[in-house]
């Protein structure tokens, strides 16, 4: 979608289009999902936070300055909120392996360990973001899963893009660092079921 | 999801990572530049993995994720608070501020043309009455501002044009404290300057003038103006020749420069310019 495109949306929105909302909702709850999920680690809480931030966009269209991304405005919204909640919440993953065994059987279906290996190379991925400094991972993830530009992310966290560049780099390195220690972890798993 | 390659990096090379590899995460390697680089890493296994391990990271977190579709808990919500329009009410909305916009726009403009054809209709509140009657109701304000002026300033001088002169009541009580016999002269001479010192301010702030400055236009005084006499009655205004307007200020200098002082104070009183 197109900026004017996008700004043709908002405009009917804040005039009361439930149609144009519901687009504007379709387009962007996903890559705030996939965000905030990775930001907290709970799916629950994403969930929350992404209902939250659109209804309290939603219910103030009007304020939305056209100079900057629809995107961003929602971010930042989506950001403050996760920061509130995270004081309160703490993340946590659950594996499904337990639910997929079927007592009959030696071990549990191919599906469900590849889901495990999934979820176990998912959830190491997420332990490794949250080894990161809130400033890395959010960081990290702006740049890495939502492709927004380091000018981009610096206007939106207000620091230097020299510090950006800087955050990246480390965050990068200590992920891999941190996969890398898990790898061997990872493989066990698999060799033991198969 | 992609498998990360390999377990362990060669830590020998993997300990000196390539000096490209951060730009090109940071995808500011043309595309000359990345195959030379995918080029060097190919004779550098440790740093190969490396590379391939990062890449490996980071398509993870680009793995789309199934999100839940809240977009009808939303439009439920915002659509308690506040309510969705439909097409026709939405139209009807827009149209509604449209006929507004032009109400407000055909107001403005007719007044404009009704200043334009007879611009004393918008003059009512310049014509209140005699100066006489106005300052002495104002005196108090008059007062206060004088009384400022002595106390904030040294010293200060007022200065007009040689289009303006002045001159005050109580002339010959004035004249001791504050140069009005230079008034006077200055009105025939259409250019002066007055100096008026802290102590004389308090004194005007004390109500004992009631006009202070006296205009007239292009050098000559209003017919029978009473300049200079004991018993001058108040017959003076500050006047913009060219517009035949009060001024709506007039400049003053003090040791630290020069200041603006607004008489708004005076201009609300409504003196008539006649």
């Amino acid at each position: 979608m197109t900026r004017s495109q996008e700004r043709k949306l908002i405009e009917k929105a804040a005039a009361g289009d439930k149609a144009a909302a519901s687009k504007l909702i379709k387009t962007h709850q996903g890559s705030l999902y996939a965000y905030i999920l990775r930001m907290s680690g709970s799916p629950e809480m994403a969930e929350d936070i992404v209902q939250d931030a659109f209804v309290r966009v939603l219910m103030h269209l009007d304020r939305f300055d056209p100079r900057f991304r629809f995107s961003t405005w929602l971010f930042t919204i989506a950001k403050r909120l996760f920061l509130n909640a995270n004081q309160k919440l703490k993340p946590h993953y659950d594996s499904e392996i337990v639910s997929g065994w079927d007592g009959d059987a030696q071990s549990p279906s191919a599906p469900t360990i590849q889901d495990e290996v999934d979820t176990n190379i998912r959830g190491c991925l997420q332990v490794a973001l949250d080894a990161l400094s809130p400033e890395q991972r959010d960081v990290i993830l702006l740049f890495h899963q939502q492709s927004w530009s380091i000018s981009s992310i610096a206007r939106h966290l207000e620091m230097p893009e020299g510090t950006v560049k800087s955050h990246l780099h480390r965050g990068r390195q200590r992920m891999r660092r941190l996969i890398n220690e898990d790898q061997g972890q990872k493989l066990r798993v698999s060799e033991v079921w198969s | 999801m992609k498998r990360r390659r390999g377990s362990q990096p060669d830590n020998q090379n993997a300990s000196t990572p390539h000096p490209s590899v951060d730009a090109y995460f940071d995808r500011e390697l043309t595309p000359d530049s990345i195959e030379s680089l995918l080029g060097s890493l190919d004779r550098s296994p440790g740093q190969r993995q490396q590379f391939d391990d990062t890449q490996s990271l980071l398509d993870d977190l680009r793995t789309p994720m199934a999100a839940p579709d809240v977009s009808g808990r939303i439009l439920g919500e915002v659509g308690d608070r506040r309510g969705w329009l439909s097409t026709g009410q939405r139209r009807l909305v827009s149209g509604g501020r449209l006929a507004t916009a032009a109400c407000l726009l055909l107001v403005v403009t007719g007044l404009l043309v009704v200043r334009r054809n007879n611009p004393e209709v918008f003059r009512a509140a310049d014509n209140t009455g005699p100066v006489s009657e106005i300052v002495d109701a104002g005196g108090s304000e008059a007062g206060a501002g004088f009384r400022a002026i002595g106390e904030g300033l040294r010293s200060i001088e007022i200065r007009c044009q040689s289009t303006v002169a002045m001159a005050a009541d109580s002339a010959s009580s004035c004249q001791s404290r504050c140069g009005m016999s230079r008034m006077a002269a200055a009105a025939n001479q259409q250019d002066f300057s007055m100096p008026i010192s802290p102590g004389v301010g308090q004194w005007l702030g004390a109500g004992n003038v009631k006009v202070v400055f006296a205009v007239s236009i292009g050098g000559a005084l209003p017919s029978g103006a009473p300049m200079g006499r004991d018993d001058a009655s108040i017959n003076c205004w500050m006047i913009d020749p060219d517009r035949n307007k009060r001024l709506p200020s007039y400049e003053a200098t003090s040791a630290s420069g020069p200041r603006l002082i607004d008489v708004a104070d005076w201009t609300a009183i409504g003196d008539r310019v006649r």
